[in-house]
């Protein structure tokens, strides 16, 4: 049976996943909230659940013929295919939200960008938000299994700077489905167990036990998703961030869900580049800003705060390098205190670099940025001795070089398709400041980012349906690193 | 003495050479028949082709009646093994191999060679042992030639004295009355090409090289009184990056003053194997005989430059390029002993001999009594030789003075106990006494007999 279930295409296992995790709001509503809630969500996981089986013994004794090939079709379908699946359900339990809308919140919850899409809607009863925040988790699981099974092994999603050209390994069919099966048995009791230690640890410091639970999820699949509006709805802020804090050093090194089984021969963690990076840029932002208040601010205000007010620089400087978008209680203190002006503008420039590789974060990435950064500073030191050679090892050797060469082809890629969301949504007539508000937070998956940089609050459910149409094809290419899609229309072609 | 020799290359061509003219019983084992026909037809040896470690090899080249093997091909594990089966299946009584690998030879693992684990009785290493003598240069700029002896306590320093030396012209007896505290003694005066030992009525001239003993202590004063200036060596280039120059790199990168260094190597994958090892030290990739890749490291304000590429001319002239551009002194690295000559005209300040650095770690096996030292000077013109005084050596119980010495011997040291001594006449040898010689060639059989064991001791 077992055998037989794992021989299925992936997408259609991808599909009765996406019914399966349906149980759980079922679940959450038999028990806690109002049974109207929880009926659609069970029959629509049945319904699904069942359709999925049918699908299944349709495609039992399909073969593909190139199996990479068709595991990254099935990756990419997936963020396609299963939104509208897991709109279903939402959409039953609230028929008065318009579809589109709702599509669009799947496509935002699943690509782990987390828009709050109703904001301006009346309070959403506990299943539906539970809902949210999981179906942002398990398009976190989607991507981690999906980077390290399916566009790792391919040469791209991150390993193209890593490993030298000739890396780019043939897949074999036995392989294929076996890496992505060993991939999730190994991820998975790291990626569950974590929401749930963070989830346990939350409810101690004091959150209600469905905001713990959503915050959890949200963190470890950095959407951001939150049923009370980020930690301003926080029961006990402090503790919370700060156990999230620790939560989000797993998003930022690929280390963190033994990706390094592709990845080979590493130092001690200490040295990993993603992390070095990580806590470079973290503490340069943090020290830059709370100096620039310090000295601008009129009176001294004591100790206390200005301790208050750099951790609120740490925690959301680290939560948006993460593309998570959770902000600090304390976020505002800084401006509060020595009535400067608004530093959010930064946090756009930390979700664009964005956490590790091979994590459930979005952006460009740390190891992209930091082979960047490698070759920079190489470049310079052959500025002053150009025949000099670099040392540090073989790795960062190939970092620098065709890393970054690759890390480069991927920021300019990235740039273009910006461009290009930027110039539709500016043409759909948005103004120009919301659209690169707009193509920034749903190409690096920050939702959360509208929320803290403007002053007039943008509403989503507002939005037309070419436009929500646009966000969330930006999204899933920002999710699948647009080299994804690139491979899938010319496979191999345009690295050689 | 029977000894089997496994490798035909630089070293071991080396110790085959200078064994065989000690008329030891020298047999060469090396897979490649030309290079053992030549070295048959060259030295006074006996050739045999085949792979080293082959047992029925080593039978046929005699190890079962053999005093002593010596590894010394290219391959670290070929000579490990060679030595494990000269000591299982022959017996052999010594085994010496040479071992380049950085891992093999690091402490931690110096257990390994034990005789129930690996039995390698001594492990020698051409490069380290290179690297030391160019490190040991560089600390004295001022010789042209230096080594170390009873354990770092003394050193023999060679100097070529200047017209402006201060102590030009004067008698050594007298000398030694002028600076009664300084642990110094000349011991071997080149004059015209010629090495000989000085009486203390002999005077010094310029152009003399001179070879001094001192105490470690003692060194800057010593270089001092003839008249040599030391001065901190802050800037070094080394030319070459292979295991030599990144072995001298990395020693110089520990040390606490700041010395910056930087390395010029030719083949790009040993100039990159060379920057990953190192951190702070510059590794530029190009020919160290190109003017502007000289420039790019400095060389016009260098300290010294050290030349250790593999290739001798490439040395010399790579040498000279950078004196001539303004780097203050030149070390170069030197395999052929007739191309030392050449030192002077080119104005090179002084040269690594790897050739006297191994062959005297390896003699010092093969000499017999305790020696603990040989050092070659020149062109084979002299040797060191730094011994333990035996109980039943003719040299215990007397007094310096009352000591048969040839004519070209003389005491350089004296060491008792812990207790380094300035060797007068009066000084008595005693049992368990270190004594550094400094003998010419044609004396060294007369002082191999003086530290022997003597007849008597069998009666």
């Amino acid at each position: 049976m077992r055998k037989v279930i794992l021989d299925l295409p992936l997408l259609v296992i991808l599909m009765g996943l996406s019914s399966l995790v349906m149980y759980v709001p079922a679940a959450h509503g038999l028990i806690a909230g109002p049974m109207w809630v929880a009926r659609p969500f069970f029959y629509g996981g049945t319904i699904l659940l069942v359709c999925s089986a049918m699908l299944g013994i349709a495609t039992a004794n399909y073969q593909p013929r190139d199996v990479a090939k068709s595991q990254l079709f099935a990756l990419v379908g997936a963020f396609f295919i299963l939104p509208p699946m897991l709109a279903l359900p939402f959409h039953q339990a609230m028929p008065h939200l318009a579809f589109k809308d709702i599509l669009f919140d799947m496509v935002s919850a699943l690509t782990t960008t987390g828009f709050d899409t109703f904001k301006f809607e009346a309070k959403m009863p506990d299943t539906i938000q539970l809902w949210r925040a999981l179906v942002g988790w398990f398009g976190g699981l989607l991507i981690l299994v999906g980077a390290g099974g399916i566009l790792v092994p391919l040469g791209i999603g991150g390993a193209e700077v890593m490993s030298s050209k000739t890396a780019a390994r043939q897949v074999h069919q036995h392989d294929a489905t076996k890496r992505i099966i060993r991939g999730l048995f190994a991820i998975l009791p790291l990626y569950g167990g974590a929401t749930l230690v963070l989830w346990l640890l939350l409810i101690i410091a004091g959150e209600q036990e469905l905001t713990a639970f959503c915050h959890a999820l949200s963190t470890l699949s950095t959407s951001g998703i939150s049923p009370v509006g980020g930690m301003n709805g926080s029961e006990a802020p402090f503790a919370s961030e700060f156990f999230i804090l620790c939560a989000f050093m797993l998003t930022l090194t690929r280390r963190s869900y033994g990706a390094s089984t592709f990845l080979g021969r590493e130092g001690p963690i200490y040295q990993d580049p993603e992390l070095r990076l990580a806590v470079f840029i973290v503490l340069f932002i943090c020290v830059t800003i709370f100096l620039r208040h310090f000295i601008a601010a009129p009176t001294s205000t004591g100790i206390f705060r200005g301790l208050e007010t750099f951790w609120g620089l740490l925690f959301t400087s680290v939560s948006f390098l993460t593309t998570t978008g959770f902000v600090s209680v304390n976020w505002n203190l800084a401006g509060a205190w020595s009535g400067l002006g608004d530093t959010a503008l930064i946090l756009v420039g930390l979700c664009l670099i964005g956490g590790g590789v091979c994590t459930t974060t979005g952006g460009i990435k740390l190891l992209r940025a930091a082979a960047l950064i490698a070759q920079v500073s190489r470049e310079l030191d052959r500025i002053i001795v150009p025949n000099s050679v670099g040392g540090s090892g073989k790795e960062v050797r190939q970092l620098r070089r065709e890393g970054a060469h690759l890390a480069w082809v991927y920021v300019m890629l990235v740039a273009a398709t910006m461009v290009v969301v930027l110039l539709a949504l500016a043409l759909i007539n948005i103004n120009f400041h919301l659209s690169v508000l707009l193509a920034i937070s749903a190409f690096t998956n920050t939702g959360p980012l509208l929320n803290l940089t403007t002053e007039m609050p943008v509403i989503l459910t507002g939005l037309p349906l070419p436009e929500q149409g646009l966000l969330a094809f930006a999204m899933i290419l920002g999710r699948l690193e647009v080299l994804a899609l690139i491979a899938l229309l010319i496979p191999q072609a345009w690295r050689s | 003495m029977k000894v089997i020799i496994c490798g035909a290359g630089q070293v071991g061509w080396q110790i085959a050479h200078h064994l065989a003219s000690e008329s030891n019983d020298v047999t060469i084992v090396y897979f490649d028949p030309a290079l053992v026909l030549r070295a048959t037809d060259a030295l006074d040896v006996r050739g045999i082709t085949g792979f080293a470690s082959y047992p029925d090899i080593l039978a046929k080249a005699g190890a079962k009646d053999a005093d002593m093997i010596i590894a010394a091909t290219q391959s670290d594990e070929i000579n490990m093994v060679t030595c494990q089966v000269a000591h299982s299946i022959f017996g052999v009584p010594r085994k010496i191999a040479r071992l380049r690998a950085k891992s093999y030879l690091d402490a931690i693992y110096s257990d390994l060679y034990r005789r129930d684990h690996l039995p390698i009785d001594v492990v020698i290493s051409p490069e380290r042992e290179v690297t030391e003598a160019a490190l040991l240069r560089l600390a004295a700029p001022a010789a042209f030639d230096t080594e170390n002896f009873m354990n770092g306590c003394v050193q023999l320093l060679g100097l070529a004295l200047d017209d402006d030396c201060p102590v030009i012209n004067t008698p050594l007896r007298q000398l030694n009355e002028l600076f009664s505290t300084l642990r110094a003694i000349v011991v071997g005066v080149r004059r015209d090409g010629r090495l000989f030992v000085p009486e203390p009525e002999d005077q010094l001239f310029p152009n003399d090289q001179i070879y001094v003993f001192t105490h470690s202590e003692d060194l800057n004063r010593a270089l001092d009184i003839f008249g040599k200036k030391t001065h901190k060596q802050q800037r070094i280039v080394i030319i070459g990056g292979g295991n030599v120059g990144l072995g001298v790199a990395r020693t110089l990168e520990l040390r606490t003053e700041k010395i910056r260094v930087k390395v010029i190597e030719k083949n790009r994958a040993v100039a990159e194997n060379a920057a990953d090892n190192l951190r702070r030290t510059i590794v530029l990739n190009g020919d160290g005989l190109d003017m502007d890749i000289l420039l790019e490291a400095g060389i016009e304000r260098a300290d010294a430059v050290l030349v250790v590429t593999d290739d001798d001319k490439t040395n010399l002239l790579a040498a000279v390029r950078a004196k001539t551009a303004g780097c203050h002194m030149a070390i170069a690295l030197v395999n052929d002993p007739s191309l030392v000559s050449l030192m002077g005209p080119l104005n090179i300040d002084a040269y690594i001999n790897p050739r006297a650095t191994t062959v005297s770690s390896i003699l010092r096996h093969i000499r017999h009594g305790r020696v603990r030292a040989i050092y070659s000077i020149g062109d084979a013109e002299a040797e060191v030789i730094e011994a333990q005084v035996l109980s039943t050596s003719p040299l215990a119980g007397q007094v310096i003075r009352d000591i048969a010495f040839p004519e070209g011997v003389l005491v350089g040291a004296v060491m008792k106990g812990n207790k380094i001594i300035k060797p007068n006449g009066d000084v008595r040898m005693e049992e368990g006494d270190v004594i550094v010689l400094f003998a010419l060639t044609k004396d060294v059989p007369e002082v191999e007999r003086l530290l022997q064991v003597s007849v008597n001791f069998f009666n």
